[in-house]
C-alpha cells in the first residue's frame, strides 16, 4: 500500500518541470524551503502499535563498530540485547561474554533460528548488509543497518518495499539528523535566516581503516565509509538533490590490512562529488583515505561543513557525527558567533538505539528510510558519473524539512 | 610513488611552453611608458596608485570610453593625457604597455587592437573571453615580438610559495585533495560582472584556480555545475538588469598528478568579512595528503598566512604570516620591472591561459552535463 502510494509521487514529481519549478524557487527565496516537503512522502505506519516493552535486538558483525554500539545499546531502556553473531565465532562469543548477552552464533541462519528477536542490527562488512537484511526482513525482522542499507539503490529500495509489506521497516545509518548542531543549522535555514541558499561543502577523510580489507574492495571505498556523513547532513539541510556530478580516483593503489596483508585498492580511496538541490542550491563533498590526521581530529575545533546563504554562513565545528558547536555570521551579525555548544545526549552510535525508542513507545525517529535511501542512490550516481564522466540525474527523495 | 610522482607532470608541462621571441628579450634599461585603459573601479583604486609608486612605470595615458572618467583619473594622477577611445590613445602619446582594465568581456578585442599596434599588454582577467581567442593574441604577440601576460598575480605572493615549497619538498606526502572557496554578494557598480561570459568564475574562482593549478599542477579535466541564484539586479550603471552569466559556481579539477581539487565562488554568497575580504582569517584554501595539510589563511588575492600540519609536526603551525610587498594589484608593475630590468617572472601567460581554459570547460560542463577534457598546460611547478 504504502509503496504504490509512493511510486505515484515519485511519477508525479518526475513530471514537473524542473527548470520552470527553479527559477520560480530562484525568485521566491526562503519561503521556497518549504515547497518539497508537499511532494515528499514518508511511510510511517498508521497502524505501528509500540511494543511497550523493550525490543529484542539481535546485533550481527561483531568487529570495531560493535565496540561502539553494544555498549550504547547496552544502557539503553528500550533495548535488550539477546544475540550476537559472525561468521568469526569467537567475535561473537567474546563479545557476548563482554556485553553479557546470553547467545551467540556463528551464522545468521543459526541466529534467526535460535532465540527469538525483534530487530536486526547489522553491523557486518558494507558489501554484506543487503543480503543479510533482506534475510532478516523475510524472516520478520525490523532491522536497523549500518551505513550503507544496500549495495545499490535500487536493491536498497526493494528492502524498504519489502519491510514495508510485511509491516516492518527497515532504517539505515546515519544518525546525523540527530544532533542538536544539525538541528540548529535547519532552523536557521527553515526560519530563513540564510537568505537564499546558494553553497554547501563538507570535507571529511583520514588515513584510511587498516583492520579490514573491504573498505577497499568494489563498492566499498570513502563514500559509503565516510562521505556518506557529509551527504546525509547537506541532503538534511538543503534539501534533496536532482543530480550529482563527481571526479573519483584511487591515490593509493596497494593497502596492508590487519586480517589479509598487502591488498590492492579496488574502490575509490578519493572522492569530490557535486550535488545539485532541487532548491538551486549546489554543495560539494569530498572524502578520502588518504588525508592526514583525522581520526585525531575528534578533538579539534575546526570546521569540517558549511552552508552560505545571501544573508548568512554556517560552519560546523568538529564532525557532524561528531559536532562541538556551530558558527554563524549574519549580515547582522557580521562577527562569527559561536553557538549550539552543548552536544546533550547525542553520539553517532545511537541509532539503533533510537530505533529501539520508537519500536518501544512510538515515538517517530528523524531518521527515515528514504534520507539513506537518497544518499544510497547519490553514491552509486557518484560512481557512474566518474565512469561515465557525466552529470547522473536522481530520481529518489525524501520527506523534508526533517528538523522543523 | 608518493612525493616522486609530482614531478612527472612539470616535463610534460614544460614541452608546451611557447617560445621566446628570436633573439631573446632584451630589457629596456629606462621606465615603461604605461598607458592605462578602462578607468573604473579596479583602475582607480588599485592599479594606478600602485603604477603611480612602481619606479620602472611611467604612466602616460588613460582611456575611457566614458570621456569624463578618463578626465578625472588622469587629474587624480597626474596622468599627461587621456583619451575617450583606444584609436586616439594609440594615435597619441607614445606608450610601451597597456594596461588593460575594462570590461571583462571587451579584454580580447582590445588587447588584440593593441598588440597589432605593437605594445606590451597586461590584462586584467580574463585575458580574453575564449581559450582559443587568448591563444591567439598569444600567438600574436610573440610573433610581434612582444608579449601579453594576464592577471592575477597571486604566484608572487610570499603564501603561495610557501605553500609550493611545502608541496615541491612532498611535506605532504601523498597529496589527494584541495578545496578553495571565495564569494560575496556581488559587485552592484558595474552590470558586465553578469552579463554573457561574465559570471563569478572569471571575476572571483579565477583566483583559486589560478592558486590551486599553480600549487597542484595543470589540471587535465573539469566538472562543474553551475547556475543564477539571483535572476535579476539592480546595479549603479544599468539599474535593473537579467542576470546572464553563473552566480554561483562548484567545479571539480582533475590535476595531472591524480590531485582533485575543488572550487567554489558565487555573487550570493554572504560573506563575514564583506566585499573587500580584507577581515577574513579563516582558511579558504585547504591542501590535504597523506602526511601532511595546508591551509591557507585570508584570501589568497590578500594572504595572512598559512597552516601546516605534518605527521612530524601534528601540532598546527602558522607560518608566512607576512605578505612583504605583495599586493593583489601588483601584476602591471610587475611587468614593467621585467620589461625594465629582465628581472625573471613568475606570472606567466600560458598559466592564465590555461585558467581561462578551465573556465570555460566549466561552462560547456555545465551545459553538456560532460566533464571536459583540457588540452592546455603551463610550466609548473611555478615556484621552485
Amino acid at each position: 500500500m504504502a509503496g504504490s502510494c509512493l511510486n505515484l509521487i515519485m511519477e508525479y514529481m518526475e513530471k514537473i518541470d524542473r527548470k520552470s519549478f527553479l527559477i520560480n524557487l530562484g525568485t521566491i527565496g526562503a519561503a521556497s524551503v518549504v515547497v518539497p516537503s508537499i511532494f515528499a512522502f514518508n511511510t510511517e505506519s498508521a497502524d505501528f502499535k509500540p511494543f511497550n516493552r523493550k525490543v529484542k535486538v539481535g546485533v550481527i558483525g561483531c568487529g570495531s563498530v560493535s565496540r561502539m554500539y553494544l555498549p550504547h545499546l547496552s544502557n539503553c531502556p528500550h533495548a535488550e540485547i539477546v544475540s550476537l553473531c559472525d561468521i568469526k565465532p569467537e567475535r561473537a562469543k567474546n563479545k557476548a561474554a563482554e556485553f553479557k548477552v546470553a547467545n551467540w552464533y556463528p551464522h545468521i541462519d543459526k541466529m534467526l533460528a535460535g532465540v527469538p528477536f525483534d530487530l536486526l542490527v547489522n553491523l557486518t562488512d558494507m558489501q554484506e548488509h543487503g543480503r543479510l537484511n533482506r534475510i532478516a526482513i523475510n524472516a520478520g525482522k525490523y532491522v536497523w543497518s549500518e551505513k550503507p542499507m544496500a549495495n545499490s539503490y535500487m536493491e536498497g529500495k526493494e528492502l524498504l518495499d519489502l519491510a514495508l509489506s510485511k509491516n516492518l521497516r527497515i532504517w539505515g545509518a546515519p544518525a546525523v539528523v540527530n544532533s542538536p548542531q544539525f538541528a540548529f543549522m535547519a532552523k536557521q535555514i527553515n526560519a530563513g535566516k540564510l537568505g537564499i541558499l546558494s553553497a554547501g561543502h563538507g570535507c571529511y577523510g583520514h588515513e584510511g581503516p587498516n583492520w579490514s580489507s573491504f573498505f577497499y574492495e568494489k563498492l566499498g571505498g570513502s563514500m559509503p565509509d565516510l562521505g556518506v556523513y557529509n551527504i546525509a547532513t547537506l541532503v538534511g539541510l538543503l534539501g534533496p538533490a536532482v543530480s550529482v556530478t563527481s571526479i573519483l580516483n584511487i591515490v593509493n593503489p596497494a593497502r596492508e590490512i590487519e586480517d589479509k596483508g598487502i591488498i590492492k585498492v579496488e574502490e575509490e580511496d578519493n572522492a569530490h562529488i557535486l550535488l545539485e538541490h532541487k532548491n538551486g542550491a549546489i554543495s560539494h563533498i569530498q572524502c578520502g583515505f588518504n588525508y592526514v590526521n583525522a581520526h585525531s581530529y575528534e578533538g579539534e575545533e575546526v570546521s569540517t561543513l558549511s552552508v552560505i546563504g545571501s544573508k548568512a554562513k554556517m560552519d560546523m565545528i568538529g564532525y557532524d557525527w561528531w559536532p562541538f558547536a556551530v558558527d554563524m555570521a549574519t549580515s547582522e551579525h557580521r562577527k562569527y558567533e559561536r553557538l549550539c555548544t552543548e552536544r546533550g545526549t547525542y553520539v553517532w552510535q545511537e541509532g539503533a538505539s533510537i530505533i529501539c525508542e520508537y519500536l518501544t513507545t512510538g515515538k517517530e525517529p528523524l531518521i527515515n528510510a528514504e534520507h539513506a535511501l537518497h544518499v544510497l542512490e547519490i553514491i552509486e550516481a557518484a560512481r557512474e558519473s566518474n565512469q561515465s564522466r557525466r552529470r547522473i540525474d536522481l530520481k529518489s527523495s525524501f520527506k523534508w524539512p526533517i528538523v522543523v | 610513488m608518493g612525493a616522486a610522482a609530482v614531478v612527472a607532470p612539470t616535463l610534460m608541462a614544460s614541452a608546451s611552453v611557447t617560445p621566446q621571441p628570436e633573439g631573446g628579450f632584451k630589457p629596456f634599461g629606462r621606465k615603461v611608458k604605461v598607458g592605462i585603459i578602462g578607468c573604473g573601479s579596479v583602475m582607480n583604486g588599485n592599479y594606478a596608485p600602485h603604477l603611480g609608486k612602481c619606479q620602472y612605470a611611467e604612466i602616460v595615458s588613460c582611456c575611457d570610453i566614458k570621456p569624463d572618467r578618463a578626465e578625472k583619473a588622469a587629474k587624480t594622477f597626474n596622468i599627461p593625457k587621456w583619451y575617450p577611445h583606444i584609436d586616439k590613445m594609440l594615435a597619441g602619446a607614445e606608450f610601451d604597455l597597456l594596461v588593460n582594465c575594462t570590461d571583462m568581456q571587451e579584454h580580447g578585442r582590445l588587447n588584440k587592437i593593441a598588440i597589432l599596434a605593437g605594445k606590451y599588454v597586461w590584462s586584467e582577467k580574463p585575458m580574453a573571453t575564449t581559450y582559443k581567442e587568448g591563444r591567439e593574441l598569444f600567438d600574436l604577440s610573440i610573433s610581434m615580438g612582444k608579449h601579453i601576460w594576464g592577471a592575477p598575480a597571486m604566484v608572487n605572493s610570499p603564501q603561495f610559495a610557501f605553500m609550493a615549497r611545502q608541496l615541491n619538498a612532498g611535506k605532504l606526502g601523498r597529496v589527494a585533495a584541495a578545496h578553495a572557496h571565495y564569494g560575496h554578494q556581488g559587485p552592484e557598480w558595474s552590470a558586465f560582472f553578469y552579463e554573457e561570459n561574465g559570471g563569478s568564475m572569471p571575476d572571483l574562482g579565477v583566483y583559486n584556480m589560478v592558486s590551486l593549478t599553480g600549487l597542484l599542477g595543470p589540471a587535465k579535466s573539469v566538472i562543474a555545475m553551475l547556475n543564477i541564484i539571483t535572476p535579476t539586479r539592480n546595479v549603479e550603471d544599468k539599474g535593473f538588469i537579467q542576470v546572464k552569466a553563473e552566480d554561483n559556481a562548484h567545479i571539480l579539477l582533475e590535476h595531472q598528478n591524480g590531485v582533485l581539487s575543488h572550487v567554489q565562488c558565487g555573487f550570493n554568497y554572504f560573506n563575514p568579512a564583506g566585499h573587500s575580504g580584507l577581515g577574513e582569517n579563516r582558511p579558504t584554501i585547504s591542501i590535504v595528503g597523506s602526511d601532511g595539510a595546508l591551509n591557507l589563511i585570508g584570501y589568497d588575492w590578500h594572504p595572512l598566512g598559512v597552516e601546516l600540519a605534518t605527521t612530524e609536526h601534528p601540532e598546527v603551525e602558522t607560518s608566512a604570516t607576512d605578505a612583504g610587498t605583495f599586493v593583489w594589484q601588483e601584476g602591471a608593475s610587475v611587468i614593467c620591472e621585467h620589461l625594465s630590468t629582465g628581472k625573471e617572472l613568475l606570472i606567466t601567460s600560458e598559466h592564465a591561459l590555461h585558467v581561462l581554459e578551465i573556465i570555460e570547460g566549466a561552462r560547456k560542463s555545465q551545459a553538456t552535463g560532460q566533464r571536459i577534457s583540457l588540452q592546455s598546460a603551463f610550466k609548473w611547478p611555478v615556484v621552485v
